[in-house]
């Protein structure tokens, strides 16, 4: 029995990983190894030289740093976005808190595409595309976060705020002195998980941005590919590059990555 | 001098000023605008003309967007009960006590953070029918090749594999956290009472996780319906209308034949049948989910 577990194990990784494995082996073959019959799975020719290669053919380096403005931008205007809101409904009682907070809520159901074209031609009334401001701005505020600093500042007990008050702390303080500092793991979750949707992310880039000086990552490669004749091993270096940063966050820290799927799916 | 009780009163507002400010102009007042510009004829360089139900006309009268809608359809309703029950076999076998158990874990979570466009090519270049290592495979087997992408009787179920290998890491850690919530004591109790391995699955393990499998059935569906990426980077609808998701068929028509007040009408369908998914699926199983 115990044998079988480890065989059916053993399969369900070799079938996630095989594309992996691929990918990272093509990534570093000569061309004609990319198309050679049989396939090499190990590369023959072992050539790094496809990463400088296929980052100039693609003006990938450009785009690396598009990606990576976007992406660190949005994170860090919603970290302030969504801690602050999320401060507000856990600690406040006020006039209209459940309406702004079923507004927050609606917004799960608003998906991109629905506002892609409205967007479009707002950013373009305001001079805004292919600028880092059209880009991130209409995309820094996501529900997920919102809940997740409400969550959390809902369990900090009142005693505190109360003591801090009586001692004349403002709000702001309050909240940037006591509160912030007993959040590092929200705080953590809400950026890595608006850093991996933005780093990932196609669609909005793809229509927003699409001058060839403010492309993201994801659109560089998804447009290099040309039809009949792939260039695979430049195309596999890339996209080794794309999810560079993400391997490496994920073996750092890992747990809040499972954290995050897991806060996720315990709303429900 | 403010006094403590108005700071108190005005200090949530400031609070939520950003998020608001955010939300009504890139949301909200963007939703509006879709509502409307999906009466209007608007093309990239023309300004909007109303043009009345024109749009949602020309979208149920169009041969292509019915078969868009099957196509959708057939995508979501394989792919999401496949990822499924595959992310709960997984967790379930993960579950149990075996050595590297948090390797596995960890090597079949990762694909689920890596970007769909990366996914979406290094399983093109293993799906190409002359030179890709799985027609390689076949071909040492004896088989004849496969169009993978190519043939359209197949290129969907391609993508349809593609999709439950990207969201299974995903499931299974919702899963995985489900089992763990499970007291150890249920089964112990069951286990006295001489519950054999699959009674305490089908009495204990299923009805505790159901609360989990309808949050993850509700946002794979969700999910699954808006699909854009992998058929962007591999088959951009093809072959035929073979591939044609509903996400593909609303950037074809918006940004290929410019045709953005139509678009923006196929959007918001598209966000309509979504959205009577969802409450059908709560429906069916929010009477279940109670104890």
């Amino acid at each position: 029995m115990k044998v079988l577990y480890y065989i059916l194990a053993i399969l369900l990784v070799l079938f996630i990983f095989i594309p992996f494995f691929w990918m990272f082996s093509t990534a570093v073959k000569p061309l004609r190894e990319a198309y050679s019959i049989p396939p090499t799975l190990v590369p023959q020719d072992f050539s790094p030289e496809n990463f400088p290669v296929a980052f100039e053919r693609a003006q990938a380096l450009r785009a690396f740093f598009v990606t990576a403005v976007y992406a660190l931008g949005c994170v860090v205007l919603y970290l302030v976005v969504a801690a602050f809101a999320g401060y507000a409904f856990a600690r406040y009682k006020f006039y209209g808190k459940n309406i702004l907070f079923l507004m927050v809520l609606a917004t799960l159901m608003i998906p991109i595409e629905v506002n892609l074209l409205p967007l479009y031609r707002l950013l373009k009334a305001l001079g805004w595309l292919n600028s880092f401001q059209g880009m991130i701005l209409p995309r820094v505020v996501e529900p997920f976060g919102i809940f997740l600093f409400r969550q959390h500042f809902q369990t900090i007990p009142d005693e505190y705020v109360d003591s801090a008050r009586i001692d004349g702390c403002r709000e702001v303080t309050i909240f940037r002195r006591i509160m912030l500092p007993m959040s590092i793991h929200p705080v953590v979750v809400v950026c890595l998980f608006m850093f991996l949707w933005r780093w990932n992310e196609l669609l909005y880039p793809l229509v927003i941005s699409t001058s060839n000086r403010m492309r993201t990552l994801q659109v560089v490669i998804s447009l290099f590919i040309r039809e009949r004749y792939v260039e695979w091993n430049y195309q596999m270096a890339l996209c080794v590059a794309a999810i560079m940063p993400i391997l490496i966050l994920f073996i750092a820290i890992q747990k809040y990555f499972v954290q995050g799927v897991v806060l996720s799916g315990m709303k429900g | 001098m403010v006094t403590w009780k108005t700071r108190l009163r005005i200090t949530p507002y400031f609070f939520l000023l950003p998020a608001m400010l955010l939300l009504g102009i890139f949301t909200f007042y963007p939703l509006t605008q879709a509502v409307r510009l999906s009466f209007y004829e608007w093309e990239i360089i023309s300004e909007p003309v109303y043009s009345g139900l024109q749009n949602y006309r020309d979208t149920f009268g169009d041969f292509k967007f019915w078969q868009s809608i099957l196509v959708t359809l057939h995508y979501v309703l394989v792919s999401v009960p496949g990822t499924i029950l595959l992310a709960l076999f997984t967790a379930l076998l993960l579950n149990t006590k075996m050595r590297l158990r948090n390797l596995f874990r960890s090597l079949i979570f990762f694909p689920a953070f890596t970007s769909l466009v990366a996914i979406g090519m290094i399983w093109k270049y293993m799906y190409s029918t002359d030179y890709g290592i799985l027609n390689y495979f076949i071909s040492l087997l004896g088989g004849k090749p496969v169009g993978w992408l190519s043939d359209p009787s197949i290129a969907l179920w391609s993508l349809i594999l593609v999709t439950i290998w990207h969201g299974l890491g995903w499931n299974m850690v919702i899963f995985l956290a489900g089992l763990q919530n499970i007291p150890e004591g249920y089964y112990e109790a069951a286990r006295i009472d001489g519950a054999n391995g699959i009674q305490r699955f089908w009495f204990i393990t299923l009805p505790l996780l159901k609360p989990i499998t309808l949050f993850v059935v509700v946002m794979a569906v969700i999910y699954t319906f808006r699909s854009f990426d992998f058929v962007f980077v591999t088959t951009r609808g093809g072959p035929g209308t073979s591939t044609s998701l509903l996400m593909w068929y609303f950037y074809r028509q918006g940004f290929i034949m410019y045709r953005m007040g139509q678009a923006t009408a196929i959007a918001l369908i598209l966000f309509l049948v979504v959205l009577m998914f969802t409450i059908l699926e709560l429906r069916l199983f929010r009477g279940e989910v109670r104890y």
